[in-house]
């Protein structure tokens, strides 16, 4: 079980709360960066939340559905207001650079199981409970953001409303992790569930980590 | 930053103060952390004692369990953390859910406590402070932490307070999002959803115990904290004047005042634990530290005689003596 954010995160939020502290106003690059990064997030969820569109077909009661079914739509929605709320660079090489730190994330965590998700009583299900409620709780800006700094602009705006409904919407995730009803969940030990979690808690830490480095090289 | 491991959990914790003196131990209610305390370790280390801080699990910067945990372990961390210090008893001051852990400390640790604060607490729910919880755990869950956080701005302060620090509340409110996590919150409010009574237990507390209860704390109001006094023996209830649930942040010199004094009357044995009830003096200069409550019932929020009062219907507990104590001064001087 590990239990301890990650040192290599908590140094790198340290000195990007600095950088934050030090630059009022994020540039073109500094906004495209983050945007991408998100974007690419969002994409590994999306890609699992779709997959739970089918679900209806197997004709089997599952409460879960109605609240996937509106996180995908959510998603969707959120996905395209950082779109507007960007100033995008047009350094074609940041954006080559964020797609190499976004597939080594595909590739930790494997994002193509999921897309043969749907199946609410497999391991996989258990997995992307613990991989979406890591994205949701452990990537914040806003919290890097000195406290009295008001959040204002669409930028900031679009970020503060994703994390905002990152808080109501991981309530699904957390209530089918904690749940012991065998119906709803896969049937885990709670040391079984335990490893999942901090599994991909840590894959997320890293690469919020391995993304700050780039945001703030 | 001093950690203790617990049960491979990291727990943060602050501790100051020369070893030898006695020791104050603060317990944080939920949205709280170690540095809401620092006034108060100031304080109780230029008095001469040691003050021990700490986060819960979920808080600050102690770890945040993902699938959640037992609020008894909360007992088991602050007994252990006393350990790694090496103090074998404490004084242990708790607020709200804090004052919960500080009241089960003393019924699970009866001998590690040489006296406990429990302020704006209780041992039972009734349906309103049921539904205020809920409304509380509600709120969080449909609208996100920094709703949870502006009803407890209303709940907690006074509302000259409030327009005082209009500017500073929203750094404050950005603070506590920022060193919070919202499912760490959640967890511990989750960890009270097997709350039990249990006002039976409390006949169990036998060291000396000072009730702290803010006047117009709405969210645990009088009859919480009157139930601790009438069910633990060597207790006395203070009610601090203009409080609300979180006057420990509102006054923070008047109850460091209080806390210190108390610490000093059990040391030197002027400490009377006799269910008596008392009003916290509001000036930081005034000799005495409380006056008496007099002959009002101390339930009603209008002044009403107590032989008038005991024929109303709306007293919720048969037990209700509160000695004559007139000619007494608080101090015991």
């Amino acid at each position: 079980m590990r239990l301890k954010k990650l040192q290599s995160l908590k140094e790198n939020e340290e000195k990007t709360k600095a950088f934050l502290l030090r630059k009022k106003d994020l540039d073109a690059e500094d906004q495209t960066k983050i945007a991408l990064f998100l974007q690419a997030v969002k994409g590994t969820n999306l890609i699992s939340l779709s997959q739970f569109q089918m679900t209806p077909i197997i004709k089997e009661e599952w409460t879960g559905y109605r609240f996937f079914h509106s996180q995908f739509y959510r998603e969707l929605e959120l996905s395209t207001l950082l779109v507007k709320g960007t100033s995008w660079s047009i350094n074609p090489f940041l954006y080559t650079q964020a797609n190499m730190l976004n597939a080594s994330f595909s590739l930790q965590t494997q994002v193509y199981q999921f897309l043969l998700g749907g199946n609410y009583k497999s391991r996989t299900f258990l997995e992307y409970l613990a991989l979406s409620h890591a994205i949701m709780t452990v990537i914040s800006f806003i919290r890097l953001l000195p406290p009295d700094r008001p959040i204002s602009g669409p930028f900031w705006t679009a970020i503060q409303e994703i994390e905002k409904n990152n808080e109501v919407q991981q309530q699904v995730q957390v209530r089918l992790l904690k749940d012991e009803k065998k119906e709803i969940s896969f049937s885990a030990s709670e040391e079984e569930k335990e490893n999942i979690v901090y599994q991909y808690r840590e894959i997320v830490e890293k690469h919020f980590s391995n993304f700050l480095d780039f945001f703030l090289a | 930053m001093p950690h203790v491991d617990f049960k491979g959990l990291e727990i943060h914790y602050e501790h100051k103060g020369d070893k030898g003196t006695p020791l104050v131990v603060f317990v944080n209610g939920l949205s709280q952390r170690t540095q809401h305390w620092n006034i108060y370790v100031d304080y109780m280390v230029k008095k001469g004692y040691q003050a021990l801080s700490f986060d819960l699990l979920g808080q600050g910067d102690s770890s945040k369990p993902v699938l959640g945990y037992d609020f008894n372990e909360n007992q088991e961390v602050l007994a252990k953390l006393l350990d790694h210090i090496h103090e074998e008893k404490g004084y242990i001051m708790g607020i709200s859910f804090g004052g919960i852990v500080a009241l089960k400390f003393a019924i699970f640790y009866p001998g590690r406590c040489k006296g406990i604060l429990p302020v704006s607490s209780f041992s039972e729910v009734d349906t309103k402070l049921f539904l205020e919880g809920m409304n509380l755990y509600k709120g969080m869950v449909l609208q996100g932490f920094d709703f949870l956080l502006d009803m407890l701005m209303a709940i907690n302060f006074s509302s000259e307070f409030l327009k005082k620090n209009e500017n500073l509340l929203p750094v404050l409110r950005r603070t506590s999002m920022a060193y919070n996590d919202y499912y760490a919150i959640q967890n511990l409010i989750e960890s009270l959803q097997h709350f039990n009574n249990f006002t039976p237990e409390l006949k169990n507390i036998q060291c000396p115990t000072l009730i702290l209860n803010g006047e117009w704390d709405h969210l645990t109001p009088v009859w919480c904290h009157d139930v601790l006094r009438q069910n633990i023996k060597n207790s006395r209830l203070m009610i601090v004047q203009h409080g609300y649930h979180a006057f420990t942040l509102e006054f923070p010199e008047i109850t460091c005042r209080i806390i210190a004094d108390f610490v000093d009357q059990v040391e030197s044995e002027r400490w009377k634990g006799d269910q008596s009830v008392w009003i916290a003096e509001d000036d930081i200069n005034s000799e005495e530290i409380a006056f008496s409550y007099g002959n009002y019932d101390h339930l009603r929020r209008i002044a009403i005689p107590l032989e008038k009062s005991r024929k109303s219907v709306l007293k919720r507990h048969e037990q209700y003596e509160i000695p004559s104590h007139k000619e007494q001064k608080y101090s015991g001087r």
